[in-house]
């Protein structure tokens, strides 16, 4: 993110504990769908100003988060995010590309810690950590699940206070799941067996990028 | 002063309730966006009688005519709109299209503290827009005349 973005998004920060909770609520809601919005970072943080300041006058004046936005939270959401400047289709997969390499580098990160500690109680060689095919496939499947729950809780948000709950459900056993599947099995092949050093290098690539990408996007 | 808000018979009214229910029910099932005009209908289908398709071309229009008298802000401009017979319309109602506005460079905006304390962002009409309200004014005239000398002539038909 940008530096003009982040000073924004703080000032947003700052902005919205002037709101009622459940004006709060609201916000929160719009804000989280309109993340999922095909826009730059900088243009959600801008929207987000506009809207926090109108609720936080409309407030003021003793108005409810309906009265002031209306009583469709996604279509005025959808009319929001069609009049702002929209992400090209190359930015667009820039965009997906920042937003998964953090995950990858707390898998990364994860998985070499718990690989180490193993290899330190059976008594092997910790500064060679051996990945299995079946780790890599799980650690895909862990950052497609993780891509697949952000989009699919953003583009429910505003859905009925039951289906949140289904969701979130959904999202803990998936992602339970998944922690069990990263148990490592035995009897899976070895892939290789990169040095520590390699892997925090690699760690650290990707966090570079990710920052490149993070900055370049706005 | 341009009047729209317009009375209306039973057949008229009935008419428009199924352009509502249309909007409202069928076009909310078959469309993952809304365009401004189905938000703005269903916003304010229980007060206002202005139909969708007349809103459509002269609400921006309107909004650029409100902002050219004065710098303003969105609630202000959606007061004055309601006290026009728009009817009650939501703050949240007009700022996509302030937001088109801005985009198209019809309008300045400033962010600046108002007298009850939040800031608010004022707008101001830019050069380009007040050539597009000069247009906007032309173009309506026309069409109003043209209505006018229509109805008009229908009337002595009666």
């Amino acid at each position: 993110m940008s530096k003009r973005s982040k000073l924004l998004r703080e000032e947003n920060n700052e902005s919205e504990k002037k709101l009622s909770k459940e004006t709060n609520d609201v916000l929160t809601d719009i804000v989280v769908y309109i993340r999922n919005g095909n826009i730059s970072d900088y243009s959600q943080e801008l929207v987000r100003r506009d809207i926090t300041q109108m609720l936080i006058d409309g407030e003021n004046r003793g108005l409810s988060a309906a009265e002031i936005v209306g009583e469709d939270y996604k279509a005025f959401c959808d009319a929001v995010i069609s009049e702002m400047p929209q992400l090209s289709p190359t930015q667009r997969v820039l965009t997906g590309i920042r937003d998964v390499l953090p995950a990858i580098c707390a898998g990364c990160a994860i998985w070499t810690v718990f690989s180490v500690i193993g290899q330190l109680i059976k008594g092997g060689d910790w500064t060679h950590v051996p990945l299995t095919v079946s780790e890599l496939i799980t650690g895909v499947c862990i950052v497609l699940m993780a891509v697949l729950i952000v989009v699919y809780i953003t583009k429910n948000v505003f859905a009925e206070r039951p289906m949140k709950i289904i969701l979130s459900v959904i999202a803990v056993l998936c992602i339970a799941a998944a922690a069990y599947l990263l148990i490592p099995n035995s009897t899976t092949a070895v892939l290789m067996s990169p040095h520590i050093a390699a892997i925090l290098a690699f760690i650290v690539v990707v966090y570079i990028i990710y920052r490149i990408l993070d900055e370049a996007l706005d | 002063m341009i009047q729209l808000r317009v009375k209306m018979s039973f057949f008229e009214k009935t008419s428009l309730f199924f352009v509502y229910y249309k909007q409202f029910f069928v076009d909310k099932q078959t469309t993952m966006h809304y365009n401004i005009l189905n938000y703005y209908v269903k916003q304010d289908r229980g007060g206002n009688l202005i139909p969708s398709q007349m809103l459509k071309g002269t609400l921006e229009g309107c909004i650029l005519a409100i902002i050219g008298r004065r710098e303003t802000y969105g609630y202000e401009i959606a007061e004055t709109l309601g006290s026009y017979g728009f009817g009650r319309i939501a703050e949240g109602t007009i700022y996509p299209l302030l937001l088109r506005l801005e985009k198209n460079g019809l309008v300045h905006t400033e962010y600046r503290a108002s007298e009850l304390g939040p800031k608010r962002k004022y707008y101001s009409l830019s050069e380009a827009g007040k050539k597009e309200l000069a247009g906007f004014v032309e173009s309506y005239r026309e069409m109003e005349n043209a209505v006018n000398r229509l109805l008009k002539e229908e009337k002595c038909d009666e």
